[in-house]
């Protein structure tokens, strides 16, 4: 049985420079900025002040919302600043600014071991909040609201994701083959806090040494499945996922939890297990600083508010053609315009790429090739988004489903003419929630003026 | 906030000069249009040089003034509208390469010109230009020559051929048009046009190797059937138009044979005339036919359905051409209908009411 999924685009890996290579730890920054949002939902407050000295772990921002997470220090120092600083994918945001005293000091000493197979449904879910756990794929979807299903969807299933489709990144991977066994005891985890009995753990094809690593750790691990994906993007979107391995289909505009299963990804597994059984909440994160711009590509242990900079100049430092930054994959991420932009929860990875690596020939007319259409993981019609922008026509796209479009950039990357198709769907999202903000507005407003009439 | 940052200074060292941003995804495939073009044109080259073998240099000449008229043609008005010139990404080349398949070898060549002229001046950039035109270029500079010139157009003159077989300098018919003519009259037509080859098998042979008169690029099915194998292979074109356009006129051909039900020939069907060069390079034209491959299914088979009607019941010999032409038109209604589909839901089954 071939494991697949409809559409996707082969794209070329690019994984060789970081694969394989050790994890190095990087040496303790001067600065550390620490941002308060760093998950998708609400951000945090900060519940320090500046010149208020702190120790590692300690709670620095709490949760505003359900869907919101703790921050915790990452070292121990003192809070130097509370500021804007840019932020690696909202532009600008308010970052806690740490300047650590390097003796690394835990909060309440040492942290302690746990049993979770001894803690109940709600202490593993408190545990894992107080980590302030997010899915560390890049969604950044707090952790602990995606184990709480409403009471009438069970959840049957857990899928672990250690695809890792973006091109270049190499960062699960390696976690994989050191950190095998912690996924599965944060699989055990999750399966215990959702009451779920049937488990995946799906790999891409190109990564042998993740799977027989994960292979021999989930041998422990009753009605666990290692399933190995065919290598193609983007595998690791859920949906992809879950049609691949389970042969299902999830429409768009719905959560899995429809389908009664649940994907976490495997760094999230890994730190599921940090956080609930050794109580070390989720302040440092494995980030692969690659690309033909970088003199020395490594995968780096870093903690979370390490500059662009302090990371760059760990890995040897940039070459002269470096003409952009990316920060996660080359599919996904987000093109970086400072060096001071520290990474958060979500960073997986770093791209310094030449003018080569990116450079696109002019836009050209759409040829109706049908190469985005074939590669849409989505069965959309992608094509037509750029139309939909300059025609102005909000209501067309939605109903072309543009509102379901996961921009995972298949289609724009298989376009002969270079059309700006995925830019164009983030115009059409913003727009259309204006012009239903407006609609409803207005209907309101109706209403109200029937009400006083 | 930037003196306080002790990170700024490092900067310098980073050697950046300047960040380039744009939304994502930041890598691309090294496909481009002219690559499309260009190979396409190439898979072409084995079929001219079998036609400049066949017909001689003057099949050679043709291809040249027809593709130097496209090129020029296109710069000139992409000069004039002040748009980007891409008269070198060899899309307009293809469209005079394929004009110059799609006519008689003997045809004069300023109206070989002229018809290339139309084909890119008015099919292509009266609408637009490329992406934008409604019918494949190359088969409407035909149909402009056809309807202008219908006597040059259908002059079967054998040129100097460099085959040592080939007889010089004879005005023949091509064997649809023996068909065609031989019906007419009420003779068994098909036994006519075997006649002419010696037996079944020879003119199957001729027709497959590229042995027979006819248009410069109708000459050898095999050599087209490479191309177009190969640009599926590349993903150029979908398998869909191809196969199905075929097989619709060979099942058609086979069924309402000339003497009664299932007495037609469908080899003879598939291999004579521009129909192969058709199903593979002008039925499967990008701009032209249907985006998804469920849309190419019903363009191609109903392509095929009009080939099959007007060789068997219209005035012309051959229906290649007006086939696709006309469903070209039909191209933005089939698009209608048959559009992109997201996988069928697996909410219902597994979750009852709750989907």
């Amino acid at each position: 049985m071939i494991y697949h999924f409809q559409g996707g685009a082969k794209v070329a890996h690019h994984k060789h420079r970081t694969e394989g290579k050790p994890i190095e730890a990087l040496p303790m920054p001067s600065r550390l900025f620490v941002h308060i949002h760093q998950n998708m939902g609400a951000p945090s407050k900060p519940v320090v002040a500046v010149g208020d000295e702190i120790q590692k772990g300690q709670l620095i921002a709490e949760p505003t919302a359900f869907v919101s997470v703790p921050i915790h220090a990452p070292t121990s120092g003192k809070v130097v600043a509370i500021e804007t600083h840019p932020h690696p994918s909202m532009g600008k945001g308010t970052a806690i600014v740490i300047e650590p005293d390097g003796k690394e000091t835990w909060v309440k000493g040492k942290p302690e071991q746990l049993d979770f197979r001894a803690m109940t449904r709600d202490q593993i879910l408190t545990r894992i909040r107080d980590g302030g756990l997010v899915g560390l794929g890049g969604a950044t979807f707090p952790t602990h609201v995606k184990l709480t299903p409403p009471a009438n969807t069970p959840v049957r299933t857990v899928i672990l994701n250690g695809a890792e489709c973006e091109p270049y990144l190499t960062s699960d991977d390696a976690l994989m083959r050191t950190r095998a066994e912690d996924m599965v005891t944060g699989l055990e985890i999750i399966l215990k806090a959702l009451g779920a009995t049937e488990s995946y753990i799906g790999i891409e094809d190109n990564k042998p040494e993740a799977i027989a690593a994960l292979s021999q750790a989930a041998k422990r691990l009753q009605g666990c499945r290692v399933v190995v994906l065919r290598s193609r993007y983007p595998q690791g979107a859920e949906r992809s996922m879950i049609k691949a391995i389970l042969g299902k289909w999830l429409p768009g505009g719905k959560l899995p939890m429809a389908l009664g299963v649940v994907v976490q990804n495997v760094t999230t597994a890994a730190c599921i297990t940090d956080a609930v059984v050794r109580g070390i909440p989720l302040i440092e994160r494995v980030v692969t600083v690659t690309g033909s711009a970088v003199n020395q590509p490594k995968n780096v242990r870093v903690l979370v508010g390490t500059t662009w900079a302090d990371l760059l100049r760990f890995c040897g430092g940039t070459t002269s053609d470096l003409s952009r930054l990316v920060a996660g994959g080359p599919m996904m991420g987000v093109a970086q315009s400072s060096f001071d932009t520290p990474i958060v929860k979500a960073s997986g990875g770093l791209l310094a790429l030449s003018k080569r690596d990116i450079a696109v020939p002019p836009v050209g007319p759409c040829l109706r090739c049908g190469n985005c259409l074939e590669a849409c993981p989505m069965g959309l019609a992608p094509f037509a988004f750029p139309t939909y922008v300059r025609e102005r026509d909000w209501q067309g796209a939605k109903r072309a489903n543009a509102l379901h479009c996961v921009e995972c950039g298949s289609c724009e990357y298989s376009c002969p003419a270079n059309r700006p198709i995925v830019h164009s769907v983030r115009v059409l999202k913003k727009a259309i929630a204006e012009a239903d903000a407006k609609a409803k507005a207005a209907k309101m407003e109706t209403k109200a003026g029937v009400g006083a009439a | 906030m930037a003196d306080k940052n002790p990170t700024t200074a490092a900067n310098e060292r980073l050697l950046a000069p300047l960040l380039s941003v744009a939304s994502s995804p930041h890598i691309r495939t090294r496909e481009t249009i002219p690559r499309i073009m260009w190979t396409v044109n190439a898979t072409l080259i084995p079929v001219a040089v079998w036609a400049v073998y066949i017909f001689g240099w003057r099949a050679l000449l043709q291809i040249v003034v027809s593709g130097l008229a496209a090129v020029i043609t296109e710069l000139v008005i992409q000069k004039q509208r002040g748009v980007a010139r891409t008269w070198h990404d060899g899309s307009a080349f293809l469209t005079g390469l394929l004009l110059a398949f799609c006519i008689p070898v003997g045809l004069p060549l300023w109206m070989t010109a002229l018809g290339s002229v139309f084909s890119v001046a008015v099919a292509k950039h009266a609408f637009g230009g490329l992406g934008q035109n409604i019918f494949n270029p190359a088969h409407a500079g035909r149909a402009f020559l056809l309807a202008s010139f219908p006597v040059q157009m259908t002059t079967w003159t054998k040129m100097a051929s460099l085959a040592p077989s080939a007889v010089d300098g004879v005005t023949t018919a091509t064997p649809l048009g023996i068909l065609k003519e031989a019906t007419k009259l009420g003779h068994d037509g098909m036994s006519e046009v075997i006649a002419t080859f010696g037996s079944r098998q020879a003119m199957l042979e001729s027709l497959f190797l590229g042995n027979v008169n006819g248009c410069i690029g109708e000459v050898s099915a095999l050599l087209i059937i490479l191309g177009g194998v190969f640009l599926i292979y590349k993903r150029y074109i979908f398998w869909q138009g191809p196969v199905f356009y075929l097989t619709t006129v060979a099942l058609l051909g086979w069924v309402f044979g000339h003497k009664g039900l299932f007495t037609g020939d469908p080899l003879f069907q598939l291999l004579s005339g521009g129909l192969v060069l058709g199903a593979f390079y002008m039925l499967t034209d990008m701009v032209t036919s249907p985006i998804t491959r469920r849309g190419q299914i019903v363009f191609a088979v109903g392509g095929g359905l009009l080939v099959f009607l007007i060789r068997r019941y219209a005035g012309y010999p051959e229906g290649v051409c007006y086939s696709i032409l006309l469903m070209n038109c039909a191209t933005p209604m089939i698009d209608r209908i048959f559009v992109a589909q997201p996988p069928r839901s697996d909410l219902s089954q597994t979750e009852g009411g709750q989907a």
